[in-house]
């Protein structure tokens, strides 16, 4: 039981990074104003790129870049339609998730299932000086490690810094900010293609740390589930380490009972990401301070002249 | 377990609502394409139908088909009338969830023939064949058992219908006979194709003592996992040995051409009959296993001489007694489960551990 609880905490960290990563890119994005719905097919994106690139023989740090450079390509396209000229940021976010999703299974088409070497924890425990348990969470990839001090360093940015202060402002009240002398187009722009770049390192975690391959809609729905917990974490990136842990535990949890060969119904793994979802609804609505956290003009395009 | 309920009533209604005697579907110049549910070039379960193409290609020309069609039967039918308006009268599809659609066409057209691979449904002009994929597993199983230290298999599946828990059961029935006391842990992934979780149960299998780790999913996600741990693994549908070079048993794979070459043949020649939902067992070769590695010589014998006997017809995986989890005795000694009753398989057997619920 001790072992299987040690394997299941284990475990939890690559489970989490991924979402983390998609969600802190989010929160970049959302926080400047912008409702990207495109984080899927950006994951999808850099997760075909970097194995292509990984089976081209390019190593796996310039596959890793190039699936950034391929994620931030298409969160560009996005940033263009929606902050430049003026888009509605839904359907430019839907039209980047559709561009995304049958660019990646144009390029991936007969590369799928061919194995990468891709990115592993090292091999032996680094911390074995350290009890078992907390040594199993440490033990993690380099990718998975970067995660966790990307989330935190977008909360410090946001929250700590002039620069995170003139993003707010862009998100809150872009007439206001642009008034102060902020350029509200160059900072939505910059913060769709920051976000574009944690979103794509997301999706290179699911094919070089996840899978080692490529396989079409791979990302299955990973990145909607990301912008739901954007919201689920109130725009605030240290929040979203704690709900990508939770959900992370929760979707951990399954293999590990699974395999067990404990009695897990089929249905509970299909309930589980729901199940998480909930009960972080219900932690988060408990817990809820009186202010909505929702950026105030989340999702609408700015245009000095407009009468608002 | 609601769906394998469905599954069979569906095919004990097909099977009760085919004509007695069939008529002959007569094909003088084959025009085929195929429909598949994934990429020609996938790795796995479309590529390996798609091998049966090229060979097709090769004997009547030019073969067009159609990619990632989804299991929606209007999508489905769209991809049909397409091939058809154009002239096709061989159309061959390769999707248990194709099944509807393909009955509705050939009801629609009943001088064009249809195949539909691991499909469910059948009519005088349309075939469902599946490969006896139990055998080619009972196989890999006796390698698996053969192989383990810690008398723990690991393996993964899409879902708990019939034709894929007798995969599970073979495969611990094979384990069991070459190293008693051997247990088979059990996930069913719930998709047919989601390699980041297959990657994430492998992991969790070898964590708990797992030292073969078996797969019969699309992808080979799970057994690279095996491979980096250093345990062993056994791949589905093509040869898996890429991924994992220096830890695979062996691949249960299929060969459609063996089953469509002659089929088509036999179109052209004017004597094919739609068999139903035939099983095509290790004799015709639809199905067989990869070259065995990484275990010794004579145990390889051992395997080669039970794979030779299932050829010749004197071995039957499926002999009693086979007890279920709950130690129910499902087929008493002496005797042996009926295509039927195979088809509507729903436990599974003692020596595996976990749920199908």
């Amino acid at each position: 039981m001790m072992e299987l609880f040690t394997a299941w905490v284990g475990s939890i960290p690559a489970f989490a990074a991924p979402f983390l990563l998609a969600t802190a890119g989010l929160i970049i994005n959302e926080r400047a104003g912008v409702m990207n719905l495109g984080a899927e097919g950006v994951m999808a994106m850099a997760a075909v790129t970097s194995v292509l690139m990984e089976m081209a023989g390019h190593g796996t740090a310039l596959a890793l870049l190039s699936g950034i450079g391929a994620g931030l390509g298409l969160a560009a396209i996005f940033g263009i339609m929606a902050v430049f000229l003026r888009v509605d940021q839904v359907l430019a976010g839907l039209v980047a998730f559709a561009l995304g999703i049958g660019v990646s299974g144009f390029l991936g088409d007969g590369s799928e299932n061919q194995t990468v070497n891709g990115i592993s924890p090292p091999p032996g425990s680094d911390f074995a000086f350290l009890p078992k348990l907390l040594a199993g969470v440490l033990d993690q990839d380099w990718l998975t490690w970067f995660a966790f001090f990307a989330a935190i360093a977008v909360w410090f940015i946001i929250e700590r810094t002039d620069l995170g202060l003139r993003l707010r402002a862009v998100g809150e009240d872009a007439p206001a900010a642009d008034a102060a002398g902020v350029n509200v187009a160059l900072y939505r722009f910059g913060a769709v293609l920051a976000g574009g770049v944690l979103c794509a390192i997301a999706g290179a975690h699911l094919s070089l740390v996840g899978a080692h391959i490529w396989v079409d809609g791979m990302v299955a729905g990973r990145g909607w589930i990301a912008v739901a917990m954007v919201t689920l974490s109130r725009w605030n990136a240290l929040r979203a380490i704690a709900a990508a842990l939770l959900f992370g535990a929760i979707q951990a949890l399954v293999p590990q009972l699974l395999s067990s060969g404990m009695n897990v119904p089929v249905y509970f793994i299909q309930m589980s990401p729901y199940l998480a979802t909930l009960a972080y609804l219900l932690i988060a609505g408990l817990f809820a301070k009186g202010a909505d956290a929702q950026p105030a003009d989340l999702g609408r395009p700015y245009l000095r002249e407009e009468r608002r | 377990m609601k769906l394998t309920k469905l599954a069979g009533l569906a095919l004990a209604a097909l099977v009760a609502a085919a004509p007695a005697a069939q008529a002959q579907v007569k094909i003088p110049k084959p025009k085929i394409a195929f429909i598949f549910l994934g990429t020609a070039t996938d790795g796995g379960w479309s590529q390996s139908q798609d091998t049966a193409r090229l060979a097709l290609a090769k004997a009547y020309g030019k073969v067009p088909f159609v990619e990632n069609v989804p299991e929606q039967t209007d999508k489905v039918e769209q991809a049909v009338d397409l091939f058809i308006s154009h002239g096709g009268n061989v159309i061959i599809a390769g999707s248990y969830g194709y099944s509807d659609a393909m009955a509705a066409e050939a009801k629609a057209h009943p001088n064009l023939a249809f195949i539909n691979m691991a499909g469910i449904s059948s009519a005088p002009n349309l075939e469902s064949p599946y490969p006896k994929t139990y055998q080619g597993w009972y196989l890999a199983g006796m390698a698996a058992g053969y192989a383990t230290k810690s008398k723990q298999l690991g393996m993964m599946l899409g879902f708990p219908i019939p034709d894929v828990l007798w995969d599970i059961n073979s495969f611990a029935l094979g384990a069991q006979a070459t190293n008693p006391g051997t247990i088979v842990h059990v996930a069913f992934v719930n998709s047919w194709s989601d390699p980041v979780k297959e990657a994430q149960i492998s992991q969790a299998m070898i964590q708990q003592g797992a030292d073969v780790i078996a797969t019969d999913m699309d992808s080979p996600a799970a057994l690279v996992v095996a491979e980096k741990a250093g345990k062993y693994s056994v791949g589905y549908q093509v040869d898996m040995g890429k991924s994992a070079p220096n830890g695979i048993l062996t691949s249960v794979v299929f060969h459609w051409e063996k089953e469509l070459l002659p089929a088509v043949a036999a179109m052209k020649a004017g004597t094919w009959k739609s068999q139903g939902t035939p099983l095509y067992g290790i004799d015709t070769g639809v199905v067989d296993i990869a070259p065995l590695e990484h275990i010794p010589a004579d145990d390889i014998a051992k395997i080669k001489a039970v794979r030779q006997k299932m050829i010749a017809g004197s071995f039957d995986v499926w002999a009693g007694p086979i007890k279920d989890q709950s130690g129910k005795v499902e087929v008493p000694a002496g005797s042996a489960p009926t295509i039927d009753q195979l088809w509507n398989m729903n436990y599974l057997v003692s020596n595996v551990k976990g749920s199908m619920k």
